[in-house]
């Protein structure tokens, strides 16, 4: 689905000639349907990397390609924009409607697509991210969680194949987060949609099929979540760090309690531990 | 000394079409040298209770008392209030502006006529206070990273050397060592210098750590009040109220259930190590 080749970005430094590297050789392979997690420290280039999946950025050496689309021909950035969209941090910088359909019907009109079909993608989109009942409410009343639902929906009436999340969740209280993170993770197990999420939670990078981590712009780990998080000292060396429940299996067995590899979840945790006590 | 909030209530639009109850007749005492933690889902009128707190926002009715100070009585000098409750927005890295980062911390300082060489040492006190290098005070603020901004409109609030600081979500955004970071400048300040510290956090790990009371706001009333282990024990009205319990919390309930004895004031992922150790230790003999 996104493809990226030899990969390099660089941003003018203010008041003089130097540039300074964001983007340092990344070849990545991003298949369809996948669900990857992007981690990295603040200015690690996360940020930066996703903006060049759907060309708000253009790569300075190397190829992005999204479903073979080449991202630096200017000819198919509408093609490429409505393949991979994005949803921010902030909800309320987002929305631009004073309801939620309209808001929802913005992408697909800007498109150009027929009345009758715009009608049907703003439901459709609604109930994909369970907000039908809020058709005609106001954005600017909603919940933080809610507002980021209306902005997934926004970027699914476009009909995309990708979706990016850029620290989407930050800002939402922990209900939010886990309203977010279900509608993403129904996107891509129902409609088998690409997800890639920027996240600093690593509980949510957690649920992800694919771990990536960032380091000065560059790919430093890459792999399952469990081959990932299983390398805790590596990950706080990276200003990161591993989901509560590992972080306990790992301290647990440095005291000689061995619950065994690629602990993540709580209730994983809670059949190792009870398979160890003998209940 | 104290902060005591009276019976405070906050309409936005009154009588419009618009007409919120963001804060609806919630009274408390935050004492002099607590640690609050104040938690609640979004919309639950936190930020809007912590702006009346140095008088950003005046009450639709009710007031606050500060140190037996009416401060939204008419006589009262609202600057002189400002200067001893600080307050830390959201995102402040959006407020700075000035050219250097020295000129952003002097800010405020200079407003109140603190200027020259006293000035200068609580500039380079509070760039000490949140670890920010002394090399960079004469960088502009926009060159640097998104944790050294968020440090720097810190320090902008810590050289007033305020008696009570309010922070709204202070580490939202930052990755998982820029967020140990500040909320430990934050710690250290209120061991060093005894200040009073509201905390604003969506994180319940953060608050089960740091906070030695929490308030629990929700729809904009005081919801519950008490000390990180009396407020964790509800984890259902927790969640009821959109929010969470740490994850700690989590594991040990579920221990809890499989019959064995474990504390209700543990949320730390070491002690539960510790704790978890004892059971099987206990188990095995």
């Amino acid at each position: 689905m996104i493809k990226t080749q030899n990969l390099f970005y660089f941003y003018q430094e203010q008041e003089s000639d130097n540039k300074t590297q964001v983007l340092k050789d990344i070849s990545l392979d991003i298949p369809k349907g996948e669900f990857v997690a992007l981690l990295g420290h603040n200015g690690s280039g996360k940020s930066t990397l996703a903006r060049t999946f759907n060309a708000i950025l253009i790569p300075e050496g190397g190829k992005v390609y999204v479903d073979g689309l080449d991202t630096s021909d200017e000819n198919l950035l509408y093609e490429i924009r409505k393949k991979a969209g994005m949803v921010f941090q902030n909800p309320d910088n987002q929305l631009v409607a004073t309801i939620v359909e309209e808001d929802i019907a913005f992408g697909p009109e800007n498109l150009g697509v027929e009345s009758k079909e715009i009608r049907k993608r703003v439901d459709d989109a609604l109930n994909a991210v369970g907000m039908r009942a809020y058709i005609s409410h106001a954005p600017h009343m909603l919940s933080g969680g809610q507002k980021q639902r209306v902005a997934i929906a926004g970027i699914l009436a476009m009909k995309p194949e990708c979706i990016i999340l850029d620290e989407s969740t930050a800002m939402l209280d922990p209900s939010g987060r886990k309203e977010v993170m279900d509608t993403i993770k129904k996107l891509n197990h129902e409609l088998n949609m690409t997800v890639i999420l920027i996240t600093h939670y690593m509980e949510e990078a957690a649920q992800a099929d694919r771990v990536i981590v960032l380091d000065e712009g560059k790919v430093v780990m890459d792999g399952k979540p469990d081959e990932v998080f299983c390398q805790v000292d590596r990950l706080k060396e990276l200003r990161l760090g591993v989901p509560e429940v590992t972080e306990l299996s790992y301290i647990l067995k440095q005291k000689g309690v061995d619950l065994g590899d690629g602990i993540l979840t709580t209730d994983d945790f809670m059949d190792r531990f009870k398979a160890v006590i003998g209940k | 000394m104290s902060i005591e909030v009276k019976n405070l209530t906050h309409i936005y639009g009154k009588n419009g079409p618009y007409e919120k109850v963001a804060v609806d007749n919630v009274s408390c005492t935050f004492e002099d040298g607590e640690f609050i933690g104040m938690i609640g889902h979004t919309g639950s009128g936190k930020s809007t209770l912590v702006q009346h707190l140095n008088g950003i926002l005046k009450p639709t009715e009710g007031t606050v008392i500060y140190n037996g100070i009416d401060i939204f009585d008419k006589n009262t000098d609202l600057r002189k209030i400002r200067q001893e409750v600080g307050m830390v927005f959201q995102y402040p890295e959006s407020q700075l502006f000035e050219e250097t980062v020295y000129k952003d911390i002097a800010f405020g300082l200079n407003n109140y006529g603190i200027k020259g060489d006293e000035a200068d040492i609580k500039i380079h006190n509070a760039a000490k206070m949140v670890d920010l290098d002394y090399d960079l005070l004469q960088k502009s603020p926009f060159e640097l990273s998104g944790g050294q901004k968020r440090r720097v409109a810190l320090a902008g609030v810590i050289a007033m050397e305020p008696k009570v600081l309010i922070l709204d979500e202070p580490a939202a955004g930052l990755d998982p060592a820029g967020r140990i970071s500040v909320l430990e400048s934050i710690k250290n300040l209120h061991l060093t210098r005894g200040i009073t510290v509201i905390l604003v956090s969506h994180s319940m790990e953060d608050m089960a750590k740091y906070a030695s009371k929490l308030v629990v706001m929700n729809k904009g009333k005081l919801e519950l009040t008490g000390s990180p282990k009396e407020v964790f024990k509800n984890q259902k009205q927790l969640f009821e109220m959109g929010l969470d319990v740490p994850n700690m919390c989590k594991v040990l309930a579920k221990v809890r259930a499989l019959g064995f004895d474990v504390p209700e004031s543990v949320f730390d992922v070491e002690e539960t190590a510790q704790v978890l150790c004892e059971i099987l230790r206990r188990e095995k003999c």
